[in-house]
């Protein structure tokens, strides 16, 4: 046996997996074996006890008979008559297995013993004082000696050999039948047993089947059991509590399905959302934002979950958004705009509202955010265009006016030829600029239409750099060119020529005055380089990347400087990259500013 | 281990310990000695070195009273002579007879029927006789039963009888005598007679009414009223006959001088010996005396007589 373990254990263990019916027939038999042992043995015992005591009074009647008729046989020395007296015993008595009788000395008067007398026998038995019965074995037989004194010992003593064979022998049947009883006993048991066993676990068996049923989810299964005891009791109970389980899984399952609905309803809402949705937890971290939000910030998901909202306002806000915070938390917040670092490090412009909510006990707050910096820009643009174009527009206007009237009070016609040459001059620019404008109209609403063919670059470059000579002179800017030769590309000549006509009008506009303008090429691996390279104001690092938007100037100043209302390189990107080209631009504030387009060349050499 | 193993546990032990209690009995008898057949002791296998005196009895009163009776007696008879004493009984007179006719035995004590038989056939002697109660006479006694209407002998007639032994002379003669004067003899007279074989059996069967009535030696009947009435006052006696010497100690006629005189000088002098006193005192007899031969004559007279009437 391990250690630890109980030996019950060993003796249970065997048949704890065995059936309710096998243990009862286990038991009902233990229990007839065990009673049936020990009743027989009692009986055993008590028959053994009654035969040997009848044996032994039986024997000690026979001696006393003896020892009362053998007196005057003994003292006539009479023999014979002795030797008649005990064989008659013997013959009468089936019981009797010998007798003889000793005289007062101990020594044999008379034996029944066929053989002579058996020396052992002699002092075996003394009588002393009565009867005295001793238990002997004469080979193999089982005997008990009786002796018993004639005239109290004074001539001598009579022994009476009891052989205990017979009554062995009825003791031996009725151990067999005993037996023989215990086995139809235990057989009558068992067969009892199995009945009952049957009679008992079949109900159990009923209510496992059902239980199983059930556990296999079919609650239509019904245990029949029509016993008015407690295990019918419990299949009503069972069948009861089936039906009850199945309305309410079935009220569940409908109840699930609703809040699954909702929640699927709830989930496209706040995914489809355009609008970022947060949680923030009681101390301002986040818990769930939705995909619009993290699209806001560029975040991930992972990054931002757990952590405090504070980390992505920027600082000169906090405390802004402290009072706000606390507004929200007191109840009383309306919405606000705020800001908030995105990922790439660009500030975005938030539109925020609130709502607090108390969920399993604790407080949360479901933020609402729109990202309105695209709005916010588009108004400064708006504002910033129509401050442009009606400066713009007034500034040719005013300087026709200008000319005109000078024109009408100049008699000269040279000078009046010179003042409405530039009054046209002023009408030629307004023009352009109306002209720009349709431009960015026409290139908003579908794309331009390219008319392809093989050009030397140069021939592009050329007409360019004519358009802007006029200008560059009067500004007293110089511009060197430096052109491979002979690089030909597929490209719509005029609008690729306006294209580099914008980005050299720029390098002459936010050029300083006696400044210089480079344009030169790079031929490599199959592209083509195009460098325009001024020495003028150049452009913030953090507005490198907007130049190319629709209106956009960096110094929104500039544009009364310079003019234009910043459509131009928003054009020109458009124009290069309908070309499969594109254009970069690299600057140092106030020294210069470089635009770099590069072209899929088609080939090179002369023609 | 949890409570339930623990109440198992101890259910256990007690049926356990229960079942073998009850079964123990079944093994408690004590070892039997065993014994075999073939040992057999070889025959004659006790001697005696000394041999003894051998004192015969006659069946007076039964084998069984006679050791009562003459037990003490023949223990100092032993002390005295120094020798062990045998006591020797036979069923009947004749067998004593012989015995001492052959000297199988030393000295007996014999019925005063069998001393004339003895006398007449080897000259059976006699040693000394017993005085009881004064006298060295004694009588036969015809009893019936207590609660019968006999009240004579004739009374008697046609009906059963004991009589002691053939050679007993208050038992068979004196009574067949009294007959032979009424012209009768045992047949003639009762439907059946028998023998007891001794006087206190001839009491027992009267008293027990297995026959009507018997002839007893008058100092047995007398001796058992005195010493034990529960037979005798079942009796009465209805019938005393004239006075007869006493039965005598006799011998072989042959017996060796020293051993006689020495045994009849105990006999007649132990009544002078505190513890010899003593014995005579418990069996009646107040002292052994000499007697002469003559003192018998009166019985042979009457065997004579009976004898001539039949």
């Amino acid at each position: 046996m391990k250690p630890g373990t109980h030996y019950l254990d060993w003796f249970v263990r065997p048949i704890s997996g065995s059936s309710l019916r096998t243990k009862l027939i286990l038991a009902v038999t233990s229990i007839i074996l065990l009673m049936s042992i020990i009743s027989n043995v009692h009986i055993y015992q008590f028959q053994t006890a009654i035969m040997t005591d009848g044996l032994q009074d039986e024997g000690i009647a026979i001696t006393h008979y003896l020892a009362e008729n053998s007196v005057n046989p003994i003292l006539t020395h009479d023999k014979i008559e002795l030797q008649h007296l005990i064989e008659n015993i013997i013959i009468a008595e089936s019981y009797a297995s010998y007798v003889f009788i000793l005289d007062e000395n101990g020594e044999v008067i008379v034996h029944t013993f066929e053989g002579g007398f058996p020396s052992g026998l002699k002092a075996v038995n003394p009588a002393k004082g009565g009867s005295s019965i001793k238990h002997i074995v004469i080979d193999g037989e089982s005997i008990n000696d009786i002796a018993y004194p004639i005239m109290e010992g004074r001539i001598g003593e009579v022994h009476v050999g009891m052989s205990e064979s017979h009554m062995n022998e009825v003791l031996s049947r009725t151990m067999l039948l005993s037996t023989r009883f215990i086995v139809i006993s235990i057989l009558i048991g068992t067969v009892l047993a199995y009945g009952a066993g049957t009679f008992i676990s079949w109900p159990i068996l009923s209510l496992k089947k059902g239980a199983l049923e059930f556990g296999k989810g079919n609650l239509d299964y019904k245990v029949n059991i029509q016993s008015q005891d407690e295990i019918g009791d419990l299949a009503v109970t069972f069948n009861t509590m089936a039906d009850k389980l199945k309305m309410l899984i079935h009220e569940k399952e409908v109840a699930s399905e609703k809040i699954l609905e909702t929640s699927k309803y709830l989930d496209a809402i706040i995914s489809g959302s355009h609008d970022g949705i947060v949680v923030l937890d009681s101390d301002g971290r986040f818990e769930f934002g939705n995909r619009a939000f993290f699209g806001i910030g560029g975040y991930e998901e992972n990054e931002l979950i757990g952590m405090n909202v504070i980390k992505i306002i920027p600082p000169k806000l906090h405390d802004f958004m402290r009072e706000r915070w606390k507004e929200l938390q007191e109840g009383i917040g309306k919405p606000y705009e705020t800001k908030i670092i995105s990922k790439d490090g660009t500030l975005r412009d938030l539109m925020i509202s609130h709502k607090d909510i108390e969920l399993e006990g604790m407080k949360k707050y479901i933020i609402v955010i729109k990202d309105v910096t695209e709005i916010k820009k588009l108004d400064e643009m708006k504002n910033d265009i129509i401050s442009n174009i009606s400066h713009e527009l007034r500034t040719p206007m005013t300087i026709m006016r200008g000319f005109s009237e000078l024109a009408m009070e100049e008699d000269d016609p040279v000078k009046r030829n010179e003042y409405l040459d530039k009054s046209i001059h002023a009408i030629d620019r307004q023009n352009q600029m109306i002209q720009d404008l349709l431009e960015i109209a026409v290139s908003v609403r579908s794309t331009i239409k390219l008319n392809y063919e093989i050009v030397d670059l140069k021939d592009v470059i050329d007409i360019s750099m004519k358009n802007v000579e006029q200008k560059a002179r009067l500004e007293d800017i110089t511009i060197i060119s430096a052109l491979e030769k002979n690089i030909l590309v597929k490209a719509d000549l005029l609008q690729l020529a306006y294209a580099l006509t914008k980005l050299l009008d720029n390098a002459v506009k936010f050029n300083k005055r006696g400044g210089m303008v480079e344009i030169r090429s790079q031929h490599t691996d199959g592209c083509i380089e195009i460098f325009v390279k001024d020495t003028g104001i150049g452009i913030a690092k953090n507005d490198l990347e907007k130049i190319f938007e629709n209106f956009y100037q960096a110094d929104s100043t500039a544009i009364r400087d310079h003019g234009g209302c910043g459509v131009g390189l928003s054009i020109t990107k458009y124009i290069i990259e309908a070309h499969g080209g594109t254009v970069r631009v690299e600057s140092v504030l106030g020294t210069g500013t470089t635009f770099i387009i590069s072209l899929h060349v088609e080939k090179t050499g002369a023609m | 281990m949890d409570r339930s193993s623990k109440r198992y546990t101890f259910l256990l032990i007690i049926l356990i310990l229960g079942i073998t209690l009850s079964t123990a009995g079944c093994f408690g008898r004590e070892p039997a000695t065993r014994i075999h057949l073939g040992e057999v002791e070889p025959v004659n296998a006790t001697q005696q070195e000394i041999y003894p005196h051998r004192i015969g009895v006659s069946a007076i009163i039964s084998p069984e009273d006679s050791i009562i009776y003459y037990q003490e007696l023949l223990d100092y008879i032993s002390e005295r002579t120094g020798r062990p004493v045998e006591l020797v009984q036979r069923e009947t007179y004749q067998e004593m007879n012989d015995m001492i006719e052959d000297r199988s035995i030393d000295v007996a004590f014999v019925c005063t029927g069998a001393y004339i038989e003895g006398n007449e056939k080897f000259g059976m002697e006699l040693l000394v006789a017993p005085l009881v109660y004064g006298e060295s006479h004694y009588y036969s006694y015809i009893i019936v039963s207590n609660d019968s209407t006999f009240d004579s002998l004739e009374d008697l007639r046609g009906r059963e009888f004991a009589f002691t032994d053939p050679l007993s002379n208050t038992g068979k003669l004196s009574p067949t005598h009294m007959l032979a004067l009424m012209g009768e003899t045992p047949e003639s007279f009762f439907s059946y007679y028998i023998y007891t074989g001794s006087h206190d059996n001839s009491i027992e069967a009267v008293a027990k009414n297995l026959v009507d009535g018997a002839a007893v030696d008058s100092l047995i009947w007398d001796y058992s009223n005195e010493m034990n009435p529960k037979l005798t006052s079942k009796t009465k006696i209805i019938l005393k006959s004239d006075p007869y010497g006493i039965p005598p100690v006799v011998v072989h006629p042959d017996i060796e001088p020293e051993f006689k005189n020495e045994l009849k000088n105990i006999l007649l002098t132990m009544h002078k010996d505190p513890k010899g006193a003593e014995i005579l005192e418990n069996i009646r007899i107040d002292r052994f005396v000499e007697i002469d031969d003559s003192e018998y004559d009166s019985v042979r007279n009457m065997s004579f007589e009976t004898r001539t009437l039949q």
